[in-house]
């Protein structure tokens, strides 16, 4: 646990820190999005992942996007480049990608 | 900083089966905490990569052995506890070669029972996570890329400590779902 830092009454209770959980849920998001864990198995994480950067980041123009071959890697678990997972937890497009992406590798790989 | 490949990381164990690269990446990712973890409790760090070794041979059986497929399991917590198992194993080991005069000096176990804990701890945050609702999950974003909690109520319209109460009430929820003992 991070036992350096105070903890709040909440946390005492639950006997979480709120910092080990957002690692964990860091980690699942990671997990998504280089193929390593299905999107069933994060729960609602990952589809409320989605709407919020739907909402809070559309980049319609596309800023500082890497290209589609990036992604492709990034979600076949070949380059987990922390940047490029950084912008795509904060890009609509490109989060939409990696989805579409990870959708089509699951479909593969169940045929 | 020293990384990989290690001794332990290999593609096939002595008899010759393939290892999993799920848990070859899970070992990866926990290798520099194991590795310090051994040297702390076992003063030498050469053991590491023989209980490393050890443990991801044996998840990797465990998870075949299950038919679970490469991308179903995240077997970290997995590899830390069988890590953990060999790791008190060894430490029982050592402290049996103790001579009895000197059991004054034995170092306190509470230590390693805090680190075995948190691993259990930690190892539980990915099943709590998946349990969550829709709203506990954006909470859980929110916080995560460091909104306030009065943000977050203005967010979700209602009032900050209803936000707050209401998130961890739902994680305590879980646990008790899950059979977890938060003050174990």
């Amino acid at each position: 646990m991070t036992g350096s830092q105070a903890r709040s009454h909440h946390e005492q209770r639950a006997g979480i820190a709120e910092q080990d959980l957002f690692a964990a849920a860091n980690e699942m998001i990671q997990g998504y999005l280089t193929g390593r864990l299905h999107r069933s198995d994060t729960g609602h994480l990952i589809d409320e992942l989605q709407r919020l950067i739907e909402e809070r980041y559309p980049n319609p123009e596309r800023l500082g996007c890497p290209n589609t071959e990036h992604l492709a890697q990034l979600t076949s678990g070949r380059c987990g480049c922390e940047s490029t997972i950084a912008h795509v937890k904060k890009c609509a497009p490109c989060f939409r990608k990696c989805s579409d992406l990870l959708h089509g590798k699951t479909r593969k790989d169940s045929l | 900083m020293e990384t990989y490949p290690q001794g332990w990381e290999r593609e096939f164990d002595r008899t010759g089966r393939r290892i999993r690269e799920d848990v070859r990446e899970a070992g990866r990712k926990v290798w520099a905490k194991v590795r310090m973890k051994v040297r702390t409790r076992l003063c030498d760090g050469e053991d590491a990569d023989e209980i490393m070794e050890a443990a991801v041979d044996g998840i990797s059986r465990y998870l075949n052995k299950l038919n679970l497929p490469e991308d179903s399991a995240s077997p970290e917590g997995l590899l830390l506890h069988a890590v953990r198992r060999r790791v008190l194993k060894g430490w029982r080991k050592q402290n049996r070669l103790v001579p009895l005069e000197e059991a004054a000096t034995l170092p306190d176990p509470a230590p390693f029972d805090e680190w075995t804990l948190e691993i259990e701890r930690r190892a539980d945050l990915p099943k709590i996570l998946r349990q969550l609702s829709p709203r506990g999950c954006t909470i859980c974003l929110l916080r995560l890329e460091g909104v306030c909690w009065p943000r977050i109520g203005e967010y979700l319209g209602i009032p900050e400590s209803t936000a707050q109460n209401s998130f961890w009430r739902e994680l305590r929820q879980a646990q008790i779902k899950l059979g977890i003992n938060p003050r174990r």
